[in-house]
């Protein structure tokens, strides 16, 4: 049960690490981006 | 040409409406020593927000020349009149290290460079201090603000009601109070602050900003200081502001 819960707690925990770093890059990039400015100024 | 208005102006509404999740966009730390720069930067926030902002104000003058004075109490009542919110914060945002304070205040002067003043003060302390703040707003002549925020959010078991039993809104760390009929109302909510955090940890905290914005849940406090505009650059502040924006729909501290 606590092998079980551990891995499960594993597999979440990267899951998760993935996605903040993807939606890192993707901030990142946006909050950069000249056009968003210009874009939204528009 | 006027029921293509209306559509549009009635489909606008709704998309607002359909914007559930709400943020507070709020300037720390304005004072008579920085209000040259920070006025500015405020309005170039709330241009970025589409509205005016809510704008937390030092109120104490220091040792600056009086002409400079009469010129922030100037701009103050020009952003009141503009509709920015004007929110107190402390009285000096700087601690007296001679006053009495409990452990834990200690460890807050320790952790906050000395910024939080009302840190572990007790309640005869806090009610000196918290009258010397309004004292020094008041010396400035302009119509009363409407909550107090504590210097980096940390208070002490007093302050929340002595304040509240002055302006309309407290906020700390976890949530913004507010009084009603039924007593406290206490709205959840996060500062996302950044003044704090040492460079190298801005990108990954201007991340986690915009995701706790993303997701949803809490009237979350977005917050900016002077100092983020040289550490985080304008740029990517008016940026974030903007994408927030489209996340969220700004409100300030009386919209709750």
């Amino acid at each position: 049960m606590s092998d079980w819960l551990f891995k499960s707690w594993l597999k979440i925990s990267a899951l998760t690490a993935i996605l903040f770093f993807f939606y890192h890059l993707f901030i990142s990039q946006k909050l950069e981006e000249e056009s968003f400015t210009s874009n939204k100024d528009k | 040409m006027e029921q293509n208005k209306d559509i549009l102006d009635i489909q606008a509404a709704e998309a607002n409406q359909h914007k559930k999740k709400k943020f507070i966009l709020c300037y720390h730390s304005f004072s008579a020593t920085n209000f040259k720069r920070a006025r500015t930067q405020i309005r170039k926030l709330a241009d970025a927000a589409g509205a005016p902002i809510s704008i937390a104000v030092v109120p104490s003058i220091g040792a600056v020349p009086e002409s400079e004075a009469d010129e922030f109490r100037e701009e103050l009542e020009k952003f009141v009149q503009e509709g920015y919110e004007i929110m107190l914060h402390g009285a000096r945002h700087r601690a007296d290290l001679f006053i009495k304070r409990s452990l834990q205040g200690k460890f807050a002067l320790w952790i906050s460079n000395n910024e939080a003043e009302f840190a572990g003060l007790n309640e005869r302390l806090t009610q000196t201090l918290l009258k010397r703040s309004l004292a020094l707003w008041n010396a400035h002549g302009t119509e009363k603000p409407s909550g107090f925020i504590p210097p980096i959010w940390f208070g002490n078991k007093y302050l929340k009601n002595l304040a509240l039993d002055i302006f309309d809104y407290y906020e700390d760390y976890h949530g913004i109070y507010q009084k009603t009929e039924n007593g406290i109302k206490k709205t959840k909510s996060r500062p996302l602050s950044f003044s704090i955090y040492p460079p190298a940890m801005l990108g990954i905290v201007q991340t986690y900003a915009c995701l706790r914005m993303l997701l949803p849940g809490g009237t979350h406090r977005l917050v900016f200081h002077d100092k983020d505009f040289r550490t985080i650059g304008e740029k990517r502040i008016l940026n974030m502001v903007r994408y927030v924006s489209t996340m969220r729909e700004k409100i300030m501290y009386r919209d709750l």
